[in-house]
């Protein structure tokens, strides 16, 4: 995104801003939280190998240092986590949290392992991982564990509750995790999908305003989150759509009970080699929940220029290649905390409506 | 086909690892096990250089990005055989016979698969760009069609090769063996677990 496209002007201390990031392949959210302060969750890389959450604050003017709480990464794949170790660096005056399962001795074990077998082992976004937990190892502060319905943040004008991962998933993960009580040479590990482990999180603002996202919790989690009753009763206005607006990911209970009427839904597409999400479908589905959907990218990115020669060889053996990501969109959400009916869209880069989105 | 094992070393091993100093926690040796061994390549190629005569070392370093390598959205992307480890986009340059003229090297790593195609991430390894393609299974040969998982790693390679003076265009797929940790890998992560959970106290 260039300079010129991007607002430098920060919300006012008692306006909550929801900002949402994404290339294509890649996604963060800022929080603001009032009085400055920020909670930020996922990360990925801008071109220039810098978290495009960083870069996002300081141009709004802030210094990542003192306005960041709290950084949240909700499970470890590679399009939510990049960047997240030097985010935490950054970010000194914030709590990281993660999924409670993290902290177990097997998983850490094994991210060690992969690591110390050198980067072509080190799979499942756990050298990001690693160098965030490393770094708090040094420092000596724990990571907050996120479960189902735990406060893990509080602010003056505003709290954070994760409404996952549940306990039927943190037993799924301690049977996968199993076989490293016994490796033997030829077995091949296997890590269950990190999605089951996503911290869903819901932020509780003053004057009654919440905003629920949804990571990548897919359907089995979202069934424990709604039938889990302590976590906090209200409906958001703000719902980030979970796992990019996947069918799999979709429960009519959360929008009917979790959520106001058309509530302003905002999702970050996902693209690889063969599909993307959210698919026609998907889009057809949100928008017949809402009319407010919005997404941060509205195509896939062209081709990578390339040596003819080359060109003629992909045709000729029917390969499609396209860039990873393209260019960063921007969806940001702004309301007062008080006396204001509804929030304010403003769309940066290539973020659009999701009507306007080519699955 | 033929095995060739990789004995590149990983300047990576012991300079990522966001280990400070004190208190210092459990250290890794110098040169790991699972890098000299881990990696087979399975190809028929013979020379240690990468398209502009690097040496797979300097190749090794030279990538370098900080990149963790997850699939996001994987749900669904296992559509063939059993899940496996699926580790990060593989750093090393195949060996290419004489004959052989690279125009073009991926290095990538298969995160679905189906019936007719996989999809993949995909390192230019001459500039480092990233890219995610579909790609035939007829371009891998049948030997390793069968055992191609998502997470399998894998070199791609465009060129021309010159055989008694033909020249013949040439699209090869080569796949290396998946990484797995051994008890020694995890003795060492324990110790690290344990030392973070000292550092971090019972909260």
């Amino acid at each position: 995104m260039s300079a010129g496209d991007l607002s430098s002007t920060p919300p006012d201390p008692a306006e909550i801003e929801v900002a949402m990031l994404g290339p294509g392949y890649g996604e963060s959210i800022l929080i603001h939280t009032g009085d400055g302060e920020w909670v930020v969750v996922d990360s990925f890389l801008n071109p220039d190998r810098r978290p495009s959450a960083l870069a996002y604050l300081e141009r709004l003017g802030y210094d990542p240092a003192t306005a960041i709480k709290l950084i949240v990464a909700t499970h470890w794949h590679d399009d939510h986590i990049r960047g997240i170790g030097t985010l935490v660096e950054s970010g000194r005056s914030a709590r990281f949290c993660c999924a409670g399962t993290l902290r177990r001795l097997e998983f850490l074990s094994m991210i060690e392992g992969f690591r110390a077998q050198g980067s072509r082992a080190a799979g499942f976004g756990t050298r990001e991982i690693f160098s965030v937990f490393a770094h708090l190892g040094q420092v000596g502060v724990s990571p907050l564990w996120a479960t189902a319905s735990r406060r893990i943040h509080r602010s003056p004008r505003c709290d954070v509750w994760s409404l996952s991962p549940d306990d039927e998933a943190y037993t799924s993960f301690l049977k996968s995790l199993a076989p490293l009580s016994d490796p033997k040479p030829e077995r091949v590990f296997a890590l269950p999908t990190p999605n089951q482990l996503s911290v869903a999180l819901l932020v509780r603002f003053e004057g009654g305003v919440s905003c629920l996202l949804g990571a990548d919790l897919e359907q089995r989690g979202w069934t424990a989150v709604l039938s889990d009753d302590r976590k906090p009763r209200c409906r958001s206005s703000v719902f980030k759509v979970p796992h990019h607006g996947s069918a799999n990911a979709h429960l009519e209970g959360v929008w009917d009970k979790l959520l106001e009427p058309e509530p302003f839904a905002i999702l970050a597409p996902w693209r690889r080699g063969g599909g993307s999400l959210p698919r026609k479908g998907d889009v057809n589905r949100i928008l017949a929940r809402t009319p407010n959907a919005y997404a941060t990218t509205k195509a896939a990115p062209g081709a990578a220029p390339r040596d003819r020669w080359v060109k003629k060889r992909l045709r000729a053996v029917n390969a499609r290649l396209r860039p990873e990501s393209g260019a960063t969109g921007i969806i940001r959400l702004r309301r007062s905390m008080t006396g204001e009916s509804s929030w304010r869209v403003k769309l940066f880069g290539s973020a659009c409506h999701l009507e306007e989105f080519a699955a | 086909m033929a095995q060739i094992g990789l004995t590149a070393t990983n300047p990576e091993t012991d300079s990522n690892a966001g280990m400070r100093t004190s208190p210092s926690p459990p250290q890794p040796p110098a040169v790991l096990p699972g890098v000299s061994g881990g990696g087979r390549l399975s190809g028929t190629m013979a020379r240690n250089e990468g398209p502009n005569g690097e040496l797979a070392n300097g190749a090794l370093s030279a990538s370098r990005d900080g990149e963790a390598n997850v699939e996001g959205a994987s749900n669904g992307a296992i559509r063939n055989g059993p899940p496996v480890v699926r580790p990060e986009i593989p750093e090393c340059y195949p060996e290419h016979s004489p004959s052989f003229f690279p125009k073009q090297e991926w290095a990538g790593r298969v995160t679905a698969i189906d019936n007719g195609s996989f999809d993949a991430r995909l390192r230019d390894l001459a500039d480092g760009g990233r890219e995610v393609a579909t790609i035939d299974l007829e371009e891998v040969s049948s030997e390793d069609r069968a055992r191609i998982r998502v997470g399998s790693l894998f070199h791609w390679v465009m060129g021309y090769e010159t055989v008694n003076g033909t020249r013949s265009n040439v699209s090869r797929v080569v796949f290396l063996d998946p990484p797995r940790l051994t008890r020694r890998d995890l003795e060492r992560g324990r110790r690290w677990a344990e030392w973070l959970h000292e550092r971090w106290g019972s909260e």
